[in-house]
């Protein structure tokens, strides 16, 4: 699908917004400021409309904020680009693309949009991410969220009343079990993040444990010890050498000398 | 400092505030204060009719240009911080900047302090918002005392006859404050000294200033409290 580079003022009754468009909820929030915006300085960006020009009406695939902008303003046309005769699907993605990098559209329009894509490209998240200009792993945790999370989560999720960060790592805590999802995300707003990245891994673990001791062993902090190990100048310069050559940061490389010395003396066990 | 180019309206102008924001935004250290930065990106959003206008010409997302924004909604007082380079992290200025003046100015002391980093910044600023009834004391507190704890331990040579446990953790305690240092003991001539991070970094300050290693610095202050006697 291309974008024809012709931009071309086209009459606001000539166009329809498009059913493909993936933008459902929050449509009018700040229509007022962009009006204005667009008072002052002009449309800086044109909307992409499908078919081609001097075939109306159009469909609107992607602008529609601007366009009800417009509408405010009472202006007859608005600045216009032709992406062709594209497909349902193609339209669906342009919409989809064009919105996804923009701060505005909350999370189940693009939760909603981007399973969508991925159930069509039959579970191929590389795929959906390619189309989408998106990370692999920003697509996986849409996904894990829609196929693993529980209805409650999902459901909070769209009422803004918990984040998707928190949601991802209820489900990896809870390692499939439904009920303790849900007691671990009504517990997670009152955790610090420290406390949350612990609840990830004391649950990853431990997929015995019930809610309520992943929470209660989330709350004790982890206790780690550096030893202070004064070393010889010419023991320090080597060390230094070695890591500038091996890029191993000299940390690493004085716990692997030193575990090596005990296991070779029998002072540490040897790994299985 | 200047608050705005000296030239306003013409081509060069703009250039030079385009050349100061990428200047200020790509590098690890920035030449301006964060007020500074976000006063420039005001102009600028102004001159070229919008935030997407700023973002694709000096290249940074919408997302962080608001970031380098939030500076704006802090209170007067943190504001002066800012401007004056005492707090520069536009992580810390971003996370405050959502909260009221009383919490915005108490946690701008705490960072000051020392007692607080910008990660914890950020893990207490939803807290503050997810339990507004917890009084802003002890949701620091809740935060400080959930992270996982960092210790650093140092081994030393203890001959007989020096003294005690008690006055050697004096010794200690002279260089690195009495908080720093979680444990003294001394068993079988083998000295074991437990340090908070800061007692360690407070450690190390101390013998590069004496200019001999950390061991020296160990051995002098064993020594010292054997010939207190």
């Amino acid at each position: 699908m291309r974008l024809s580079d012709r931009v071309h003022d086209i009459p606001l009754k000539e166009i329809d917004i498009s059913r493909f468009n993936v933008r459902r909820t929050g449509t009018r929030v700040g229509i007022q400021e962009l009006a204005e915006s667009i008072q002052k300085h002009g449309l800086l960006q044109p909307v992409t409309l499908r078919g081609s020009y001097g075939n109306p009406p159009y469909e609107l695939i992607v602008g529609q904020r601007r366009f009800l902008a417009h509408r405010v303003l009472r202006r007859t046309t608005i600045r216009s680009i032709f992406c062709g005769e594209v497909s349902d699907r193609e339209a669906k993605i342009l919409s989809l693309a064009e919105n996804l990098h923009r701060l505005e559209l909350n999370y189940a329009d693009k939760a909603e949009a981007i399973t969508e894509l991925y159930l069509y490209y039959d579970r191929d998240v590389r795929r959906v991410a390619q189309e989408l200009r998106l990370h692999t792993s920003t697509v996986r945790s849409y996904v894990k969220i829609e196929e693993q999370g529980t209805d409650k989560a999902k459901r909070l999720l769209r009422e803004g009343k918990v984040n998707k960060t928190d949601v991802r790592r209820v489900v990896d805590a809870a390692q499939g079990d439904p009920a303790k999802a849900d007691i671990l995300l009504d517990e997670m707003p009152k955790l610090t993040k420290y406390e949350k990245d612990r609840t990830v891994r004391y649950g990853r673990a431990h997929p015995e444990a019930s809610a309520e001791q992943v929470i209660e062993e989330a709350k004790k902090p982890r206790i780690e010890t550096t030893v202070i190990l004064s070393l010889s100048k010419d023991i320090h310069s080597a060390l230094d050498r070695a890591s500038r050559k091996l890029s191993i940061d000299r940390e690493s490389i004085a716990m692997t000398a030193l575990s090596e010395w005990l296991r070779e003396n029998g002072y540490l066990e040897r790994l299985a | 400092m200047t608050e705005r180019p000296q030239r306003v309206g013409g081509a060069e102008t703009r250039d030079t505030v385009i050349a100061r924001l990428i200047a200020n935004t790509r590098r690890r250290s920035r030449p301006d204060n964060l007020v500074q930065i976000a006063r420039w990106i005001r102009w600028l959003e102004h001159d070229l009719g919008g935030l997407n206008a700023v973002s694709s010409t000096i290249g940074l997302s919408t997302g962080m240009l608001q970031r380098f924004l939030s500076v704006e909604r802090l209170c007067p007082e943190v504001q002066q911080l800012v401007q004056g380079r005492k707090i520069d992290i536009i992580n810390v200025v971003y996370y405050i900047s959502s909260l009221g003046t009383e919490a915005q100015k108490t946690i701008a002391q705490e960072v000051l302090a020392g007692r607080l980093t910008a990660e914890d910044v950020r893990v207490l600023a939803p807290l503050i918002r997810s339990l507004p009834n917890l009084p802003l004391n002890r949701l620091i507190s809740r935060v400080r005392e959930s992270k996982d704890v960092k210790l650093y331990v140092a081994y030393f040579h203890v001959p007989a006859g020096s003294g005690g446990a008690d006055r050697l953790r004096s010794r200690f305690e002279s260089l690195v404050g009495s908080g720093e240092i979680v444990s003294l003991t001394v068993e079988d001539e083998i000295g074991s000294l437990e340090l908070t991070r800061l007692g360690h970094e407070k450690l190390r300050q101390a013998a590069r200033g004496r200019g001999v290693p950390l061991r020296r610095l160990v051995d002098s202050l064993v020594l010292a409290s054997r010939n207190e006697r």
